[in-house]
């Protein structure tokens, strides 16, 4: 029976239902044919309380305040910047791209939006340089994914109102995995562009660096605000969030004047509908999370594949691959919500930090969202460059070899996840 | 049939004032709370609660909203690949079955609040009945059903089939 019904999932994906109606569909059918003993009505109570939660109240403000940077000029000041300071060096147009899209993850908790505001003018760049086109988009994909881990990010939110533990700590936990694959970008298009000898782009001088650096400096309060904010215990996360729609209102609305104040209206309409679809995914996630764990069905799959007495290893790479290959098909937040009840007791009693759970399993949303073939990066960048997909995903491959070389490093060695507590010098705990 | 579109027109501009609303106000709120609390040592306290029922505002009263700009999350890599006849004939079941699966919801929901209100539940500070919060989850699956039912008919009607999506602003994409 339980076959048929995750049957029945997989068919209803792919014939293209609403991944809502889907999940709300297969959770009622298990509630009716294999717990007929529960009421119905505690399904809607469970809908609601998967999202009543007051650290969720950030992930609508950290959208809100990325939609009003999207609308402004921000994204082309720290381009520019970011341009006078790498550009004259081999393979720079790729580097700075790359350089750019990690930058944006400060300001925005989404890849998505970091495509949308900064793919188009890095594009335009490289293709005046001479760079192949899917090479490009190829970049702006993955590096765009970069932006998941930087804080701030929804999916560290989520994660850390679902097990209880510290967002602050998560968002400063992603920094160093989220700078590592971008030196690895880095270093790949140095030697490509060596390669493939691809002109350099003329060396600012000090003056015009210190002009661009004027220009963005004030986009730099981003993360000053929500990670030394949340961080000295200023803030929580919940209000961090707010404080970055206040800032990114008086930057783009006061200080540059890009946006009128009369379009904060239309700018609302599209943070809360996007807020809805984000928010019945967890709704209806956290549902069905609910109704397989009070069908014991967590145990008996973990009891499967991981066998009696697994190792840490094991554990990780068998929890890492599941996220995996479900963030490839779904959402990565219904993956998250169904998934991490599952798995993380079982890396706790295997002695693994909290924190590095959540930040391996970030590494694997943001690699599920930009893995052919239905990464949700490469839809979003056919749409916003109007290139058929084929050759979109056609440059993507040595950016995802990259990706999965520094994912494989963190899984067998999930202490350098932690390193950042000796960096500030914190105690283990907690 | 005049009448109808025009509230449909109406609603529209309804949804998205509340959506937009619910929104602005949350921020301000929330900004407020922090700097009253940090200046003036006083939390709001009811921030906490009129913060979580504009989660369940958002959520629910979006779904419809989301539902006509078909914004809702799909995984369209099949369906985009068959030919037109099969996605309309697809189309149709879709948006019937979703259609089914809401008005399901909606009842549950419906009985849900009906059991609020017999336990006359009230909220810890603000002291609101826990019923009215919880209506807008019948109320927002009623307008998605409402929604998909509409467009289950309308792609019956029209033989000439073409995806109804509408061109979605980079700023209107989905973000995580």
């Amino acid at each position: 029976m339980l076959w048929l019904i995750i049957a029945l999932l997989f068919i209803m994906l792919f014939m293209n239902f609403s991944i809502m109606v889907v999940l709300l569909t297969v959770a009622l059918l298990m509630m009716v044919i294999m717990a007929p003993d529960l009421n119905l009505v505690m399904f809607i109570q469970q809908l609601s309380s998967s999202i009543e939660s007051y650290v969720l109240l950030a992930i609508p403000m950290f959208i809100f305040a990325a939609d009003i940077i999207v609308e402004g000029r921000t994204a082309n000041r720290l381009l520019d910047f970011v341009k006078d300071m790498f550009g004259h060096i081999r393979g720079g147009t790729g580097i700075v791209a790359a350089a750019t899209s990690t930058m944006f993850g400060s300001v925005s908790g989404s890849s998505q939006a970091t495509i949308a505001a900064i793919g188009r003018p890095m594009r335009n760049r490289a293709l005046e340089y001479g760079y192949e086109d899917s090479h490009i988009m190829g970049l702006i994909v993955n590096s765009a994914g970069i932006a998941i881990l930087i804080p701030p990010s929804i999916v560290m939110i989520y994660y850390g109102m679902l097990t209880g533990t510290s967002v602050g700590d998560l968002f400063i936990a992603g920094i160093i995995p989220g700078l590592m694959i971008f030196l690895g970008y880095a270093v790949w298009e140095f030697f490509i562009a060596i390669k493939k000898d691809i002109p350099v782009e003329p060396k600012a001088t000090w003056k015009q660096r210190w002009e661009s650096f004027r220009r963005a400096i004030l986009t730099f309060g981003f993360p000053i605000l929500i990670l030394g904010g949340i961080y000295s215990g200023m803030f929580s996360p919940t209000e961090a969030a707010a404080f970055s729609v206040l800032y990114a209102f008086i930057l783009e609305f006061i200080i540059f004047r890009s946006v009128k104040v009369t379009e904060i209206y239309r700018i609302a309409i599209s943070t809360g509908v996007v807020t809805s679809i984000v928010f019945i995914l967890l709704a209806a996630g956290g549902a069905f999370s609910w109704i397989i764990s009070y069908l014991r069905i967590p145990q008996i799959l973990t009891e499967t594949v991981l066998g009696q007495d697994p190792s840490q290893l094991q554990i990780l790479l068998i929890m890492s691959a599941f996220f995996l290959i479900s963030c490839m098909f779904v959402d990565s937040l219904v993956a998250i919500a169904i998934l991490t009840p599952i798995f993380f007791p079982i890396a706790v009693t295997a002695d693994i930090h909290p924190v590095a759970i959540g930040i391996l399993i970030t590494l694997q949303a943001t690699l599920g969202t930009v893995t052919p073939p239905f990464g949700v990066n490469i839809f979003t960048a056919c749409a916003i460059f109007k290139r058929p997909y084929l050759e979109v995903v056609k440059g993507i491959v040595p950016y995802i070899v990259i990706f999965l070389l520094v994912n494989m490093l963190l899984i067998f060695k999930p202490d350098i996840i932690m390193i950042y507590q000796d960096i500030l010098g914190t105690s283990k705990g907690g | 049939m005049q009448v109808l579109r025009f509230i449909d027109r109406l609603w529209v501009h309804v949804e998205q004032a509340i959506l937009s609303i619910t929104t602005i106000a949350m921020s301000v709120m929330l900004v407020g709370n922090a700097i009253s609390r940090y200046f003036f040592n006083k939390s709001w306290p009811f921030t906490e609660e009129i913060g979580k029922m504009g989660i369940l505002v958002l959520t629910f009263m979006g779904l419809g909203y989301a539902a006509r700009k078909g914004m809702h999350i799909e995984m369209s890599g099949v369906f985009d690949l068959l030919p037109n006849k099969v996605k309309r004939i697809l189309r149709i079941f879709i948006n019937l079955v979703s259609s089914i699966i809401l008005i399901i919801c909606t009842y549950l929901a419906f009985r849900y609040v009906i059991h609020l209100y017999d336990l006359n539940q009230v909220s810890t500070i603000l002291r609101l009945p826990l019923y009215l919060t919880m209506a807008v989850i019948p109320l927002g699956f009623l307008l998605a059903t409402i929604r998909y039912f509409v467009d289950f008919i309308q792609t019956i009607l029209v033989k000439e089939y073409e995806d109804p999506k509408e061109e979605i602003e980079p700023a209107e994409q989905v973000k995580l």
